[in-house]
Protein backbone atom coordinates (compact mmCIF):
# COMPACT_ATOMS: atom_id res chain seq x y z
CA UNK A 1 0.00 0.00 0.00
CA UNK A 2 3.01 2.19 -0.06
CA UNK A 3 2.10 3.65 -3.51
CA UNK A 4 -1.18 5.06 -2.05
CA UNK A 5 0.80 6.87 0.63
CA UNK A 6 3.13 8.22 -2.07
CA UNK A 7 0.18 9.63 -4.07
CA UNK A 8 -1.21 11.27 -0.90
CA UNK A 9 2.18 12.82 -0.24
CA UNK A 10 2.35 14.06 -3.83
CA UNK A 11 -1.05 15.74 -3.47
CA UNK A 12 0.14 17.53 -0.35
CA UNK A 13 3.21 18.77 -2.19
CA UNK A 14 1.14 20.02 -5.14
CA UNK A 15 -1.14 21.92 -2.75
CA UNK A 16 1.87 23.44 -1.06
CA UNK A 17 3.25 24.55 -4.42
CA UNK A 18 -0.09 26.12 -5.34
CA UNK A 19 -0.14 28.05 -2.07
CA UNK A 20 3.43 29.22 -2.66
CA UNK A 21 2.56 30.38 -6.16
CA UNK A 22 -0.37 32.47 -4.86
CA UNK A 23 1.82 34.01 -2.16
CA UNK A 24 4.50 34.81 -4.73
CA UNK A 25 1.91 36.48 -6.95
CA UNK A 26 0.72 38.65 -4.05
CA UNK A 27 4.32 39.67 -3.30
CA UNK A 28 4.99 40.51 -6.93
CA UNK A 29 1.86 42.67 -7.05
CA UNK A 30 2.87 44.51 -3.87
CA UNK A 31 6.33 45.25 -5.25
CA UNK A 32 5.06 46.34 -8.65
CA UNK A 33 2.75 48.88 -6.99
CA UNK A 34 5.85 50.48 -5.60
CA UNK A 35 7.69 50.50 -8.91
CA UNK A 36 7.54 53.64 -11.03
CA UNK A 37 5.56 53.28 -14.21
CA UNK A 38 7.25 56.10 -16.08
CA UNK A 39 10.82 57.30 -15.83
CA UNK A 40 11.17 60.59 -13.98
CA UNK A 41 13.90 63.13 -14.31
CA UNK A 42 15.82 63.27 -11.08
CA UNK A 43 17.52 66.61 -11.38
CA UNK A 44 15.08 69.44 -11.51
CA UNK A 45 14.92 72.69 -9.60
CA UNK A 46 13.38 72.05 -6.24
CA UNK A 47 10.70 74.67 -6.80
CA UNK A 48 9.32 72.75 -9.77
CA UNK A 49 9.66 69.37 -8.23
CA UNK A 50 8.06 69.78 -4.87
CA UNK A 51 5.28 71.96 -3.61
CA UNK A 52 4.43 71.16 -0.07
CA UNK A 53 3.50 74.40 1.57
CA UNK A 54 2.55 77.93 0.67
CA UNK A 55 5.77 79.12 2.22
CA UNK A 56 8.36 76.39 2.82
CA UNK A 57 9.80 78.44 5.65
CA UNK A 58 6.63 77.71 7.62
CA UNK A 59 7.84 74.15 8.06
CA UNK A 60 11.07 75.10 9.73
CA UNK A 61 11.96 76.81 12.93
CA UNK A 62 13.87 79.94 12.03
CA UNK A 63 15.36 82.05 14.78
CA UNK A 64 17.16 85.31 14.06
CA UNK A 65 17.54 84.38 10.42
CA UNK A 66 19.06 80.96 11.19
CA UNK A 67 17.28 77.67 10.61
CA UNK A 68 17.55 76.00 13.98
CA UNK A 69 17.99 72.37 12.89
CA UNK A 70 20.81 72.96 10.40
CA UNK A 71 22.22 76.24 11.65
CA UNK A 72 22.13 77.56 8.06
CA UNK A 73 21.37 81.20 7.23
CA UNK A 74 17.71 80.94 6.19
CA UNK A 75 17.95 83.20 3.17
CA UNK A 76 18.03 82.66 -0.58
CA UNK A 77 18.36 79.05 -1.70
CA UNK A 78 19.10 77.69 1.76
CA UNK A 79 16.58 74.87 1.37
CA UNK A 80 18.33 73.52 -1.72
CA UNK A 81 21.61 73.67 0.18
CA UNK A 82 20.16 71.86 3.18
CA UNK A 83 18.70 69.15 1.00
CA UNK A 84 21.73 68.76 -1.24
CA UNK A 85 24.51 68.88 1.32
CA UNK A 86 23.20 67.40 4.56
CA UNK A 87 22.39 64.08 2.92
CA UNK A 88 25.98 62.99 3.39
CA UNK A 89 27.61 65.31 5.89
CA UNK A 90 26.79 67.60 8.75
CA UNK A 91 25.67 71.16 8.05
CA UNK A 92 28.42 72.09 10.49
CA UNK A 93 30.92 71.39 7.74
CA UNK A 94 29.27 74.27 5.85
CA UNK A 95 28.68 76.71 8.67
CA UNK A 96 32.23 76.49 10.05
CA UNK A 97 33.89 77.08 6.65
CA UNK A 98 34.30 80.26 4.61
CA UNK A 99 35.17 80.59 0.91
CA UNK A 100 34.42 82.57 -2.22
CA UNK A 101 32.48 81.08 -5.15
CA UNK A 102 35.62 79.53 -6.62
CA UNK A 103 36.54 77.93 -3.31
CA UNK A 104 33.06 76.46 -2.73
CA UNK A 105 32.94 75.18 -6.32
CA UNK A 106 36.31 73.49 -5.74
CA UNK A 107 34.92 71.76 -2.66
CA UNK A 108 31.96 70.48 -4.69
CA UNK A 109 34.37 69.24 -7.39
CA UNK A 110 36.44 67.48 -4.74
CA UNK A 111 33.34 65.80 -3.30
CA UNK A 112 32.31 64.71 -6.78
CA UNK A 113 35.77 63.40 -7.65
CA UNK A 114 36.54 61.59 -4.43
CA UNK A 115 33.49 61.33 -2.18
CA UNK A 116 30.76 60.09 -4.51
CA UNK A 117 28.76 63.33 -4.80
CA UNK A 118 26.42 63.28 -7.79
CA UNK A 119 26.00 65.86 -10.56
CA UNK A 120 24.00 68.71 -9.04
CA UNK A 121 22.77 69.96 -12.40
CA UNK A 122 21.22 73.41 -12.32
CA UNK A 123 21.30 73.38 -8.54
CA UNK A 124 25.09 73.66 -8.46
CA UNK A 125 25.10 77.34 -9.39
CA UNK A 126 22.45 78.04 -6.75
CA UNK A 127 24.34 76.15 -4.07
CA UNK A 128 27.61 77.90 -4.89
CA UNK A 129 25.95 81.32 -5.02
CA UNK A 130 24.24 80.79 -1.66
CA UNK A 131 27.46 79.59 -0.01
CA UNK A 132 29.59 82.38 -1.47
CA UNK A 133 27.02 84.94 -0.31
CA UNK A 134 26.34 83.79 3.24
CA UNK A 135 29.60 81.95 4.00
CA UNK A 136 32.06 84.33 2.40
CA UNK A 137 35.56 84.80 3.80
CA UNK A 138 36.27 87.77 6.02
CA UNK A 139 39.69 89.33 6.01
CA UNK A 140 41.14 88.66 9.42
CA UNK A 141 44.79 89.50 8.81
CA UNK A 142 47.64 87.86 10.66
CA UNK A 143 45.82 87.84 14.01
CA UNK A 144 42.29 88.74 14.92
CA UNK A 145 40.98 90.33 18.12
CA UNK A 146 40.12 88.03 21.03
CA UNK A 147 36.42 87.57 21.62
CA UNK A 148 35.17 86.79 25.11
CA UNK A 149 31.67 85.38 25.43
CA UNK A 150 31.38 85.38 29.20
CA UNK A 151 33.41 87.52 31.57
CA UNK A 152 33.67 85.99 35.05
CA UNK A 153 35.33 86.83 38.37
CA UNK A 154 38.55 85.03 39.19
CA UNK A 155 38.32 83.92 42.83
CA UNK B 1 -1.46 67.97 5.25
CA UNK B 2 1.93 69.48 4.79
CA UNK B 3 3.51 66.23 5.87
CA UNK B 4 1.56 64.08 3.47
CA UNK B 5 2.30 65.95 0.30
CA UNK B 6 6.04 65.39 0.08
CA UNK B 7 5.53 61.72 0.86
CA UNK B 8 3.32 61.41 -2.15
CA UNK B 9 5.68 63.44 -4.29
CA UNK B 10 8.73 61.41 -3.52
CA UNK B 11 6.97 58.23 -4.54
CA UNK B 12 6.07 59.68 -7.90
CA UNK B 13 9.53 61.15 -8.26
CA UNK B 14 11.27 57.83 -7.98
CA UNK B 15 13.94 57.61 -10.62
CA UNK B 16 13.98 55.15 -13.45
CA UNK B 17 16.39 52.24 -13.47
CA UNK B 18 19.16 54.13 -15.19
CA UNK B 19 19.57 56.56 -12.31
CA UNK B 20 19.92 53.78 -9.76
CA UNK B 21 22.94 52.12 -11.21
CA UNK B 22 23.65 49.98 -8.19
CA UNK B 23 20.47 47.98 -8.69
CA UNK B 24 19.97 45.49 -11.42
CA UNK B 25 16.48 44.29 -10.74
CA UNK B 26 13.22 46.14 -11.02
CA UNK B 27 11.89 43.83 -8.36
CA UNK B 28 14.52 44.79 -5.91
CA UNK B 29 13.64 44.23 -2.30
CA UNK B 30 16.42 46.63 -1.42
CA UNK B 31 14.76 49.32 -3.44
CA UNK B 32 11.52 48.62 -1.61
CA UNK B 33 13.31 48.92 1.72
CA UNK B 34 15.13 52.05 0.58
CA UNK B 35 11.97 53.73 -0.64
CA UNK B 36 10.30 53.01 2.65
CA UNK B 37 13.30 54.40 4.49
CA UNK B 38 13.31 57.52 2.34
CA UNK B 39 9.65 57.95 3.12
CA UNK B 40 10.48 57.86 6.79
CA UNK B 41 13.27 60.39 6.29
CA UNK B 42 11.10 62.65 4.18
CA UNK B 43 8.34 62.52 6.76
CA UNK B 44 10.72 63.36 9.59
CA UNK B 45 12.35 66.17 7.65
CA UNK B 46 9.05 67.63 6.57
CA UNK B 47 10.47 67.64 3.07
CA UNK B 48 11.69 65.15 0.53
CA UNK B 49 15.37 64.45 0.09
CA UNK B 50 16.54 65.61 -3.30
CA UNK B 51 18.30 62.76 -5.03
CA UNK B 52 17.53 60.71 -1.98
CA UNK B 53 17.52 57.54 -4.01
CA UNK B 54 21.22 58.05 -4.58
CA UNK B 55 21.97 58.07 -0.89
CA UNK B 56 24.31 55.20 -0.14
CA UNK B 57 22.79 52.31 1.73
CA UNK B 58 22.71 52.61 5.46
CA UNK B 59 23.27 56.35 5.39
CA UNK B 60 21.00 58.57 7.42
CA UNK B 61 20.68 62.18 6.36
CA UNK B 62 22.50 64.28 8.89
CA UNK B 63 19.70 66.79 8.74
CA UNK B 64 17.82 64.35 10.93
CA UNK B 65 20.60 63.88 13.40
CA UNK B 66 21.55 67.28 14.62
CA UNK B 67 22.10 70.88 13.74
CA UNK B 68 22.16 73.31 16.56
CA UNK B 69 20.36 70.71 18.63
CA UNK B 70 22.24 69.80 21.84
CA UNK B 71 24.60 66.93 21.15
CA UNK B 72 26.61 64.73 23.46
CA UNK B 73 29.38 62.25 22.79
CA UNK B 74 29.32 59.15 24.93
CA UNK B 75 32.22 59.14 27.36
CA UNK B 76 33.16 62.75 26.59
CA UNK B 77 32.82 65.97 28.58
CA UNK B 78 29.73 67.95 27.62
CA UNK B 79 31.78 71.15 27.23
CA UNK B 80 33.77 69.79 24.29
CA UNK B 81 33.07 71.98 21.26
CA UNK B 82 31.46 70.03 18.46
CA UNK B 83 32.86 71.05 15.08
CA UNK B 84 31.26 68.34 13.00
CA UNK B 85 28.92 65.50 13.83
CA UNK B 86 29.41 63.40 10.73
CA UNK B 87 32.23 62.51 10.88
CA UNK B 88 32.53 63.36 14.55
CA UNK B 89 35.03 66.11 15.36
CA UNK B 90 35.14 67.86 18.72
CA UNK B 91 37.77 69.98 20.42
CA UNK B 92 38.61 70.78 24.02
CA UNK B 93 38.43 74.32 25.41
CA UNK B 94 41.88 75.27 26.75
CA UNK B 95 40.80 75.52 30.40
CA UNK B 96 39.62 71.88 30.33
CA UNK B 97 43.17 70.79 29.51
CA UNK B 98 44.59 72.06 32.81
CA UNK B 99 45.39 68.56 34.16
CA UNK B 100 49.00 67.43 33.81
CA UNK B 101 47.71 64.19 32.25
CA UNK B 102 44.73 64.68 29.94
CA UNK B 103 41.72 62.72 31.27
CA UNK B 104 39.87 60.38 28.92
CA UNK B 105 36.71 62.47 28.80
CA UNK B 106 38.41 65.61 27.51
CA UNK B 107 40.78 64.28 24.83
CA UNK B 108 39.65 65.74 21.49
CA UNK B 109 37.94 63.63 18.83
CA UNK B 110 39.04 63.78 15.20
CA UNK B 111 37.28 61.13 13.13
CA UNK B 112 37.70 60.85 9.38
CA UNK B 113 35.08 58.14 9.04
CA UNK B 114 32.52 56.37 11.18
CA UNK B 115 33.82 54.26 14.07
CA UNK B 116 33.04 50.52 13.99
CA UNK B 117 29.84 49.65 15.81
CA UNK B 118 30.44 45.98 16.58
CA UNK B 119 33.76 45.87 18.42
CA UNK B 120 34.46 42.58 20.19
CA UNK B 121 37.85 42.66 21.93
CA UNK B 122 37.80 38.85 22.17
CA UNK B 123 37.84 38.43 18.40
CA UNK B 124 39.77 41.60 17.45
CA UNK B 125 42.93 40.87 15.48
CA UNK B 126 45.88 42.86 14.23
CA UNK B 127 47.53 41.78 10.99
CA UNK B 128 51.13 42.67 10.19
CA UNK B 129 51.96 42.38 6.52
CA UNK B 130 53.24 44.31 3.51
CA UNK B 131 56.02 43.84 0.97
CA UNK B 132 58.73 44.60 3.53
CA UNK B 133 57.59 42.05 6.14
CA UNK B 134 59.34 38.67 6.26
CA UNK B 135 56.39 36.61 7.52
CA UNK B 136 52.90 38.14 7.78
CA UNK B 137 51.30 37.49 11.15
CA UNK B 138 47.93 37.87 12.80
CA UNK B 139 47.75 38.63 16.51
CA UNK B 140 44.81 38.75 18.89
CA UNK B 141 44.56 41.45 21.55
CA UNK B 142 45.51 38.79 24.06
CA UNK B 143 48.59 37.84 21.99
CA UNK B 144 49.69 41.48 22.04
CA UNK B 145 49.17 41.76 25.79
CA UNK B 146 50.93 38.48 26.67
CA UNK B 147 53.66 37.93 24.08
CA UNK B 148 55.24 41.37 24.24
CA UNK B 149 56.43 43.66 27.02
CA UNK B 150 53.93 46.44 27.72
CA UNK B 151 55.10 50.05 28.17
CA UNK B 152 53.33 53.18 29.39
CA UNK B 153 54.22 56.64 28.12
CA UNK B 154 52.59 60.04 28.34
CA UNK B 155 52.35 61.10 24.70
CA UNK B 156 51.25 64.36 23.08
CA UNK B 157 48.67 63.92 20.34
CA UNK B 158 47.85 66.98 18.26
CA UNK B 159 45.84 67.18 15.06
CA UNK B 160 47.85 68.62 12.15
CA UNK B 161 45.00 71.08 11.56
CA UNK B 162 44.87 72.39 15.14
CA UNK B 163 44.59 76.20 14.86
CA UNK B 164 43.24 76.10 11.30
CA UNK B 165 40.40 78.53 12.11
CA UNK B 166 42.76 81.49 12.25
CA UNK B 167 44.22 81.32 8.74
CA UNK B 168 43.46 84.09 6.27
CA UNK B 169 42.46 83.36 3.54
CA UNK B 170 40.56 80.59 5.32
CA UNK B 171 41.50 76.97 4.80
CA UNK B 172 38.92 74.27 4.21
CA UNK B 173 38.19 71.61 6.75
CA UNK B 174 37.26 71.42 10.40
CA UNK B 175 37.89 74.82 11.90
CA UNK B 176 39.91 73.83 14.95
CA UNK B 177 40.84 76.64 17.31
CA UNK B 178 43.32 75.46 19.96
CA UNK B 179 41.74 72.31 21.34
CA UNK B 180 42.83 69.46 19.06
CA UNK B 181 45.60 68.47 21.46
CA UNK B 182 46.03 66.39 24.57
CA UNK B 183 48.57 64.32 26.44
CA UNK B 184 47.18 61.19 28.13
CA UNK B 185 49.08 58.13 29.37
CA UNK B 186 49.03 55.36 26.78
CA UNK B 187 49.75 51.72 27.54
CA UNK B 188 50.61 49.21 24.85
CA UNK B 189 53.46 47.40 23.20
CA UNK B 190 56.26 48.90 21.19
CA UNK B 191 55.52 48.89 17.49
CA UNK B 192 59.17 47.95 16.86
CA UNK B 193 58.83 44.79 18.99
CA UNK B 194 55.81 43.62 17.00
CA UNK B 195 57.31 44.50 13.62
CA UNK B 196 60.60 42.80 14.52
CA UNK B 197 58.63 39.70 15.56
CA UNK B 198 57.19 39.54 12.04
CA UNK B 199 60.60 40.36 10.55
CA UNK B 200 61.38 43.67 8.83
CA UNK B 201 63.12 43.47 5.48
CA UNK B 202 66.06 45.79 4.86
CA UNK B 203 64.17 47.69 2.14
CA UNK B 204 61.48 48.92 4.59
CA UNK B 205 60.74 52.65 4.17
CA UNK B 206 57.37 53.39 5.72
CA UNK B 207 54.57 51.83 7.73
CA UNK B 208 50.87 52.31 6.99
CA UNK B 209 47.83 51.49 9.06
CA UNK B 210 44.29 50.35 8.37
CA UNK B 211 41.44 50.66 10.87
CA UNK B 212 37.91 49.35 11.15
CA UNK B 213 36.26 52.75 10.68
CA UNK B 214 34.12 53.15 7.56
CA UNK B 215 33.79 55.91 4.97
CA UNK B 216 31.03 58.45 5.68
CA UNK B 217 29.53 57.84 2.23
CA UNK B 218 28.74 54.29 3.35
CA UNK B 219 30.81 52.98 0.43
CA UNK B 220 32.58 49.89 1.81
CA UNK B 221 35.21 50.12 -0.93
CA UNK B 222 36.39 53.50 0.32
CA UNK B 223 38.90 53.77 3.16
CA UNK B 224 38.33 56.88 5.31
CA UNK B 225 41.99 57.23 6.25
CA UNK B 226 45.13 55.08 6.04
CA UNK B 227 48.27 57.00 6.90
CA UNK B 228 51.58 56.14 8.50
CA UNK B 229 55.12 57.20 9.36
CA UNK B 230 58.64 56.54 8.07
CA UNK B 231 60.18 53.35 9.47
CA UNK B 232 62.59 55.44 11.61
CA UNK B 233 59.69 56.97 13.56
CA UNK B 234 57.98 53.58 13.76
CA UNK B 235 61.06 52.07 15.41
CA UNK B 236 61.26 54.65 18.22
CA UNK B 237 60.78 53.35 21.76
CA UNK B 238 57.74 55.56 22.39
CA UNK B 239 55.90 54.44 19.23
CA UNK B 240 53.12 52.27 20.62
CA UNK B 241 50.36 49.91 19.63
CA UNK B 242 48.12 50.91 22.53
CA UNK B 243 44.98 49.45 24.06
CA UNK B 244 44.78 51.60 27.15
CA UNK B 245 44.51 55.30 27.95
CA UNK B 246 45.08 56.44 31.53
CA UNK B 247 44.74 52.85 32.77
CA UNK B 248 41.36 52.27 31.14
CA UNK B 249 40.28 50.85 27.79
CA UNK B 250 40.67 53.41 25.00
CA UNK B 251 37.53 55.56 24.70
CA UNK B 252 35.40 54.44 21.73
CA UNK B 253 35.96 57.70 19.84
CA UNK B 254 39.70 57.54 20.48
CA UNK B 255 40.13 54.14 18.84
CA UNK B 256 38.82 51.35 21.10
CA UNK B 257 40.07 48.65 21.28
CA UNK B 258 43.44 49.31 19.63
CA UNK B 259 45.35 52.20 18.10
CA UNK B 260 48.75 53.47 17.12
CA UNK B 261 50.31 56.35 19.03
CA UNK B 262 53.11 58.45 17.57
CA UNK B 263 53.70 61.28 20.03
CA UNK B 264 54.68 64.65 18.53
CA UNK B 265 53.51 63.86 14.98
CA UNK B 266 50.20 64.82 13.37
CA UNK B 267 47.64 62.69 15.22
CA UNK B 268 46.37 61.42 11.86
CA UNK B 269 49.42 59.13 11.82
CA UNK B 270 48.18 57.44 15.02
CA UNK B 271 45.59 55.16 13.43
CA UNK B 272 42.50 54.27 15.46
CA UNK B 273 40.45 51.03 15.58
CA UNK B 274 43.69 49.48 14.33
CA UNK B 275 43.33 46.19 12.46
CA UNK B 276 46.30 46.08 10.09
CA UNK B 277 49.80 47.49 9.78
CA UNK B 278 51.65 47.26 6.50
CA UNK B 279 55.40 47.70 6.21
CA UNK B 280 56.14 49.26 2.85
CA UNK B 281 59.19 49.54 0.60
CA UNK B 282 57.88 52.96 -0.51
CA UNK B 283 56.09 55.87 1.13
CA UNK B 284 52.69 54.48 2.12
CA UNK B 285 49.99 55.39 -0.41
CA UNK B 286 46.83 54.92 1.67
CA UNK B 287 43.92 57.36 1.88
CA UNK B 288 44.95 60.88 2.93
CA UNK B 289 48.65 60.20 2.36
CA UNK B 290 48.19 61.86 -1.03
CA UNK B 291 48.65 65.57 -1.63
CA UNK B 292 47.34 67.93 -0.32
CA UNK B 293 46.17 66.01 2.79
CA UNK B 294 48.45 66.52 5.78
CA UNK B 295 50.98 68.30 3.59
CA UNK B 296 52.33 71.84 3.51
CA UNK B 297 54.15 73.67 0.71
CA UNK B 298 57.76 72.42 0.51
CA UNK B 299 58.78 76.06 0.11
CA UNK B 300 57.00 78.92 1.94
CA UNK B 301 54.25 80.63 -0.09
CA UNK B 302 52.35 83.94 0.12
CA UNK B 303 48.84 83.72 1.65
CA UNK B 304 46.29 82.46 -0.86
CA UNK B 305 48.82 80.93 -3.27
CA UNK B 306 47.69 77.92 -5.28
CA UNK B 307 50.26 75.21 -4.73
CA UNK B 308 50.59 72.27 -7.15
CA UNK B 309 50.23 68.83 -5.51
CA UNK B 310 53.82 67.87 -6.27
CA UNK B 311 55.10 70.91 -4.38
CA UNK B 312 53.45 69.84 -1.14
CA UNK B 313 55.50 67.90 1.44
CA UNK B 314 54.28 65.47 4.12
CA UNK B 315 54.16 66.93 7.64
CA UNK B 316 56.37 65.05 10.06
CA UNK B 317 57.18 66.42 13.54
CA UNK B 318 54.73 69.08 14.81
CA UNK B 319 56.11 72.55 15.67
CA UNK B 320 56.73 74.06 19.13
CA UNK B 321 53.53 75.22 20.81
CA UNK B 322 51.97 76.03 24.16
CA UNK B 323 48.59 76.52 25.80
CA UNK B 324 47.41 78.63 28.71
CA UNK B 325 45.11 76.29 30.64
CA UNK B 326 44.58 78.45 33.74
CA UNK B 327 42.83 80.82 34.04
CA UNK B 328 40.06 80.42 31.50
CA UNK B 329 39.92 83.39 29.11
CA UNK B 330 37.56 86.19 30.20
CA UNK B 331 38.61 86.37 33.84
CA UNK B 332 38.11 89.52 35.90
CA UNK B 333 40.82 90.06 38.52
CA UNK B 334 41.20 92.61 41.28
CA UNK B 335 44.34 94.70 41.51
CA UNK B 336 46.83 93.81 44.21
CA UNK B 337 45.86 90.19 43.73
CA UNK B 338 48.44 87.93 42.22
CA UNK B 339 47.54 85.34 39.66
CA UNK B 340 49.28 82.07 38.88
CA UNK B 341 49.01 81.38 35.17
CA UNK B 342 49.56 77.77 34.11
CA UNK B 343 49.76 75.71 30.98
CA UNK B 344 51.62 73.13 28.93
CA UNK B 345 54.17 73.32 26.13
CA UNK B 346 55.33 70.73 23.60
CA UNK B 347 57.60 70.63 20.58
CA UNK B 348 56.95 67.61 18.35
CA UNK B 349 59.98 65.32 18.43
CA UNK B 350 61.95 67.92 20.40
CA UNK B 351 61.83 69.19 23.95
CA UNK B 352 60.74 72.64 25.10
CA UNK B 353 63.60 74.75 26.46
CA UNK B 354 61.71 77.75 27.76
CA UNK B 355 58.27 79.31 28.06
CA UNK B 356 57.68 83.05 28.44
CA UNK B 357 54.55 85.11 28.91
CA UNK B 358 53.75 88.69 28.03
CA UNK B 359 50.98 90.89 29.45
CA UNK B 360 51.84 93.90 27.28
CA UNK B 361 51.13 92.53 23.81
CA UNK B 362 54.62 91.15 23.31
CA UNK B 363 56.62 94.24 24.35
CA UNK B 364 58.21 92.49 27.33
CA UNK B 365 58.37 88.82 28.23
CA UNK B 366 58.71 87.06 31.55
CA UNK B 367 60.27 83.60 31.92
CA UNK B 368 58.03 80.87 33.35
CA UNK B 369 58.88 77.95 35.57
CA UNK B 370 59.08 74.96 33.21
CA UNK B 371 59.09 71.28 34.24
CA UNK B 372 60.87 68.47 32.41
CA UNK B 373 58.64 66.11 30.43
CA UNK B 374 57.41 62.92 32.15
CA UNK B 375 59.08 61.09 29.28
CA UNK B 376 60.21 61.93 25.76
CA UNK B 377 57.28 63.26 23.62
CA UNK B 378 55.20 64.26 26.65
CA UNK B 379 54.12 67.86 27.05
CA UNK B 380 55.73 69.97 29.78
CA UNK B 381 53.99 72.02 32.44
CA UNK B 382 54.78 75.67 33.04
CA UNK B 383 53.58 78.30 35.48
CA UNK B 384 54.24 81.92 36.35
CA UNK B 385 53.00 84.30 39.05
CA UNK B 386 51.69 87.56 37.65
CA UNK B 387 50.42 90.72 39.28
CA UNK B 388 48.72 93.67 37.66
CA UNK B 389 49.24 97.17 39.04
CA UNK B 390 46.89 99.07 36.75
CA UNK B 391 43.25 98.55 35.96
CA UNK B 392 42.32 97.70 32.44
CA UNK B 393 42.16 95.12 29.69
CA UNK B 394 45.04 92.69 29.41
CA UNK B 395 45.98 89.78 27.22
CA UNK B 396 48.27 87.05 28.44
CA UNK B 397 50.34 85.63 25.63
CA UNK B 398 52.43 82.47 26.01
CA UNK B 399 55.45 81.67 23.88
CA UNK B 400 57.49 78.46 23.98
CA UNK B 401 60.95 77.89 22.50
CA UNK B 402 62.17 74.42 21.53
CA UNK B 403 65.57 72.82 22.10
CA UNK B 404 66.73 73.97 18.66
CA UNK B 405 65.85 77.62 19.31
CA UNK B 406 62.58 77.86 17.35
CA UNK B 407 59.87 79.92 19.06
CA UNK B 408 56.17 80.33 18.54
CA UNK B 409 55.33 83.34 16.35
CA UNK B 410 53.05 86.03 17.78
CA UNK B 411 51.21 86.36 14.46
CA UNK B 412 50.14 83.45 12.28
CA UNK B 413 52.95 81.32 10.91
CA UNK B 414 53.38 80.59 7.19
CA UNK B 415 50.06 80.33 5.39
CA UNK B 416 49.42 76.97 3.74
CA UNK B 417 46.49 75.84 1.58
CA UNK B 418 45.11 73.30 4.06
CA UNK B 419 45.65 75.36 7.19
CA UNK B 420 48.03 73.08 9.09
CA UNK B 421 50.65 73.80 11.75
CA UNK B 422 49.32 77.02 13.25
CA UNK B 423 51.51 77.40 16.31
CA UNK B 424 50.96 81.13 16.86
CA UNK B 425 51.17 81.94 20.57
CA UNK B 426 48.05 81.28 22.62
CA UNK B 427 46.34 84.35 24.05
CA UNK B 428 43.74 84.81 26.77
CA UNK B 429 41.88 87.99 27.74
CA UNK B 430 41.73 89.37 31.32
CA UNK B 431 40.28 92.46 32.94
CA UNK B 432 41.74 94.01 36.07
CA UNK B 433 39.54 96.09 38.36
CA UNK B 434 40.38 97.96 41.54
Amino acid sequence: MSWIREIKGLKKRVRFLQLSAVLLLVCVCLFSMNTPKTPKKVLRPITEQYHFAEDPNDLFEIREGIEVQSGLVAKGDWLIVKQTCTGCHSSKLITQNRANAEGWAQMIDWMQETQGLWDLGANEAKVVSYLATYYAPEETGRRRALVVDDWYDIE
Amino acid sequence: MARKKPVKTILSALPDKSSVDTESSKWSRRRFVRNSTLLTFATALGMPIVNGTKLPYGLHPVALESGNVPFSIEGKHSDLVLLNDRPLNAETPAHLLNDDITPNDVLFVRNNGLPPTDVDPETWTLTIEGESIEKPIELSLNDLKTRFTPYTYQLTLECGGNGRSEFDPPAKGNQWSTGAVGCPLFTGVRLKDVLSYAGIKTDAVYIGYYGKDTHISGDVNKTPISRGVPISKAMEEESLIAWSMNGEDLPMQNGYPLRLVFGGWPASTSGKWLSKIVVRNQIHDGAKMESPSYRVPCKPVAPGTKVPDEEMCIIESMPVKSLITYPKTGGILHTKKSLTVRGHAWAGDLEVDKVEVSIDFGATWRACHLKSPANRLAWQHWSVDLSFDKEGYYEVWAKATDSKGSSQPMVLPGWNPKGYLNNACHRIALKVKS
